[in-house]
């Protein structure tokens, strides 16, 4: 759900002329906090955020690359715990899919759903399928035939890990190289925000390998909103992208990814098809709301939109912190799986109304940007 | 959801209170607020259609005016998702048997206009280009559909293979050699497009042909442009007849309506769809993935490639179906929906109601010269600023709104270099584009994305602009950016 917010707008139209006619210190130590908040946001939350999903993504590549020489069961439980893992900090990036997501055309690459089964079928049925490699995929196959839920799909059966024997040699064949397109993916997205500098020898040597380049560095523009070089035009629009970020996740949860298939009882409109993974999914997207809220992955930062909140009104960010435990803590009530707890409407329903709750108090942090 | 939106709403009266508090607490002379009050032209969509969100979700938002969100946010989702092959009794499944795409946001990045594409490729995402194909004649070929298909599911086979299409761009020079008069020089670029002969299905290649790409737009306000009077179109087209525009166009175009009623064309390049409910998007989610929905039951394809999926012979042993059983499904009218009815609605609840991206910056003095230029050269000639939209049947809460587009509408001949087949094209709307490198990352413009800049596009304005694109060549190279800067704000 998309809302418009007015009272915001005012502020990024007339906020900056003001400091710019008035010069008074208490606006401008606030748009220090501001920039101070987006820096911390940006490495903290993001940049990590990406980062452990990439050392993921090359972990279960390597156990892929090691299933199809030896598959073994201990291996395949293994790769779907690392699936399990990147997934995990994917799904805490979606309160920030904006900036390379969208325009390195990586989201829908990462992660569209649903998967094209048919089709992905007809892959495995091919001659040569036992010859695929990454680059043949990526040039190939859409957005519906990678990514996390085709590794899914050649991964796990009923929420657990397949067994050995009932992977064929195309299955093997063509994780090997859905895995390894994967972790380029998220490779690059970490790589078009901190900087191809800031990668690791090993990312970088993922990419050459693959003939893929990163230009740019969103990191660093959305650091310098206001400056010149920078799309965001001031330091206030970029706060208002995380909260907007947070805000869409938020209604997204709750009267979408949770509201859809409740409403309807399809298992099929659940979107983990073969891992059964979609409760967890959805409290790391809370978890995505929580860490940019709080400028990092491992608690509150010093500069960041909690403690800005607190320092306005020490209620509001008591209420959001609140509403963000109490939203995990609705949708984990659900039970797991959630694909098997259609039928709970009560807590669906509580589900639901925390994540609107949690909606509702963000577009609140508004009302204390002045 | 409505309780959500409620306190969203601002009147004046609370708009000029928080400016007055805002304006106190920062120590301003009260006074001073008069002049930052908000002007009518900041609300692009109207006070019921215009979204007041400046960043990457800026194309993406919920009219006020839309009361069921939760019909909003499953239409959002339709557009969002991706189909796949089935027959419709898993989500989004129900794709081919000949396509276009498999998803509508592939080629709305962002939710904005497709981007300059060096290659098509139908999975790209954000490759907004639709294959037009054409004969001597300039009439589109009948061998295909209206928009080429170059994907089908197995077994059927696709009327164009992608690998044999070639997009190849060009250096133009124009008539004063790429320089403007204080010696500033530009450059342009223009694209050929060809598709291998070989690469068309052997019953499907036309004696002769010629190729052409023409770019998707973005989708938000087109309700608001729904809403538009007809009788005003056509005051319009009066209007400019009668000052020598719409050159060769004393006709207005006319198409059927979702009722089968002719009705002034408003919507394409060609003004070739006259509502919304028939319009561009209500036919893409049919015509470019071909999953069947009640009301459309039967593919969008041709005779002529029916016929050839029919006489195929790996296509009859697959399927194990007769060359007529394969025909008749194929060109069947009676074919079991894919999708709802209810899935439709709300599609379209979510496209009627897409909010215009609130204009910005207006008060900046730079914008305010670029606009006065805006209007001194005579762009408005075309890109007509506001309309009033009249009582709307759809969407009450868009009637009697003056919304911003910067569009009359109506079919202008720039007399562009190697137009493809929109000699004749309309006024594309501004409003909106200038958030469109945060919402999706490209800034192209024009029906073929040939303009990398707002500049180049002003510059490919010829024919009946030839008079404004003059004036703005002499302009200072500070009012040039001050008209940029007036457009990045609308």
């Amino acid at each position: 759900m998309k809302k418009t917010n007015f009272f915001l707008f005012i502020m990024i139209l007339f906020g900056t002329l003001s400091f710019v006619g008035c010069k008074k210190p208490v606006e401008d130590d606030d748009e220090t906090k501001w920039v101070k908040i987006i820096e911390s946001y940006t490495d903290n939350t993001v940049i990590v955020t990406y980062k452990n999903m990439a050392t993921n993504a090359v972990e279960l590549m390597h156990l892929c690359e090691q299933m199809r020489l030896n598959p073994t069961d201990l291996l395949i439980t293994e790769a779907c715990k690392s699936w399990k893992q990147t997934r995990q900090y994917w799904e805490q990036s979606e309160a920030f899919l904006y900036g390379p997501a969208e325009y390195n055309s990586l989201d829908p690459h990462i992660d569209s759903w649903p998967l094209d089964l048919n089709r992905l079928l007809q892959v495995l049925a091919q001659p040569d399928i036992l010859d695929i490699d990454a680059a043949y995929v990526r040039t190939n196959f859409g957005a519906s035939l990678v990514g996390f839920h085709a590794v899914e799909y050649v991964l796990f059966n009923n929420g657990a890990p397949r067994q050995s024997t009932q992977l064929s040699a195309a299955e093997l064949s063509y994780l090997t190289a859905l895995s390894r397109v994967l972790a380029e993916d998220c490779i690059l997205l970490e790589g078009s925000w901190s900087g191809v500098e800031a990668l690791s020898a090993d990312k970088r040597t993922i990419l050459t390998q693959a003939d893929l380049t990163i230009s740019s560095n969103f990191g660093k523009e959305f650091k310098n909103a206001g400056k010149v070089g920078s799309r965001y035009t001031s330091a206030i629009q970029a706060v208002q992208e995380i909260i907007e970020g947070c805000k869409d996740i938020a209604d997204e949860v709750g009267n979408s990814k949770i509201a859809d298939p409740v409403s309807s009882g399809n298992v099929l409109e659940v979107e983990s098809w073969y891992s059964w993974n979609s409760l967890q999914d959805f409290i790391n997207n809370i978890n995505s709301i929580q860490n940019s809220y709080y400028g990092s992955t491992t608690g509150i930062a010093e500069h960041s939109l909690s403690t800005f909140v607190a320092e306005k009104n020490k209620d509001l960010d008591i209420e959001i912190k609140n509403n963000i435990q109490n939203a995990k803590d609705k949708i984990r009530d659900i039970g797991e799986p959630f694909r098997n707890h259609l039928d709970n409407h009560v807590g669906a329903d509580a589900a639901i109304k925390a994540c609107d709750n949690l909606f509702n108090s963000l577009q609140k942090i508004y009302s204390v940007l002045d | 959801m409505s309780n959500k939106m409620a306190h969203l709403h601002f009147s004046y009266l609370q708009t000029a209170l928080f400016l007055t508090i805002f304006a106190l607490f920062i120590g301003c002379k009260p006074k001073e607020v008069d002049t930052l009050e908000l002007s009518e032209e900041y609300y692009t969509g109207g006070k019921n259609g215009t979204a007041f969100i400046n960043g990457s979700m800026s194309y993406e938002q919920q009219a006020s005016a839309v009361s069921d969100g939760i019909a909003f946010l499953k239409g959002e989702k339709l557009f969002e998702g991706r189909f796949v092959e089935g027959n419709g009794t898993t989500p989004f499944s129900g794709l081919g048997p000949v396509y276009i795409r498999s998803s509508c946001k592939d080629c709305h990045p962002g939710y904005g206009h497709g981007r300059r594409m060096d290659r098509y490729n139908a999975d790209d995402y954000g490759n907004g280009y639709l294959l037009v194909i054409y004969d001597d004649e300039g009439k589109l070929c009948p061998q295909f559909t209206g928009m080429p298909q170059t994907r089908a599911t197995y077994p059927f086979l696709p009327p164009i293979q992608e690998s044999g299409i070639h997009i190849t761009w060009h250096q133009y020079v124009d008539e004063f050699g790429n320089q403007y008069p204080d010696g500033e020089t530009y450059s342009l670029i223009y694209p050929i497009v060809t598709i291998d002969r070989e690469a068309i299905l052997p019953e499907l290649r036309p004696d002769n042909y010629h190729v052409a790409v023409e770019a998707t737009i973005g989708i938000y306000g087109t309700g608001l442009l729904d809403a538009i009077p007809e009788s005003a179109l056509i005051a319009e087209h009066s209007s400019q007849q009668s000052r020598g525009y719409c050159q060769g166009m004393s006709e207005l175009p006319y198409a059927a309506d979702e009722n089968g009623n002719m009705k002034v064309g408003r919507y394409t390049y060609g003004c070739t769809r006259s509502t919304l409910q028939n319009g561009p998007g209500a036919n893409a989610l049919w015509n470019i993935t071909n999953v069947i929905r009640p009301d459309r039951r039967y593919h969008y394809i041709t005779t002529a490639y029916a016929q050839a999926m029919a006489n195929n012979s790996n296509v009859q042993q697959v399927l194990g179906w007769s060359r007529d059983s394969i025909y008749n499904y194929l060109m069947s009218t009676n074919l079991s929906p894919e999708m709802s009815m209810k899935d439709f609605d709300d599609f379209m609840v979510w496209h009627r109601g897409l909010a215009v991206p609130a204009a910005r910056n207006l008060d900046d003095p730079v914008v305010q010269t670029g606009k006065s230029l805006f209007y001194s050269m005579g762009c408005t000639a075309c890109h007509k600023p506001s309309w009033i939209t009249g009582n709307d049947p759809h969407l009450a809460q868009y009637s009697n709104q003056k919304i911003w587009p910067y569009t009359d509408l109506l079919r202008h001949n720039l007399a562009m270099y190697e137009p493809g087949l929109r000699a004749n094209c309309r006024t594309i709307p501004l409003w909106g584009r200038g958030l469109s490198k945060v919402c999706t990352g490209y800034d192209e413009h024009l029906h073929d994305m040939r303009a990398r800049t707002y500049e180049e596009a002003i510059l490919w304005h010829g024919g009946e602009a030839a008079a404004s694109r003059d004036k703005f060549r002499h302009l200072s190279k500070d009012q040039r950016k001050a008209v940029v800067k007036f457009l990045e704000a609308i």
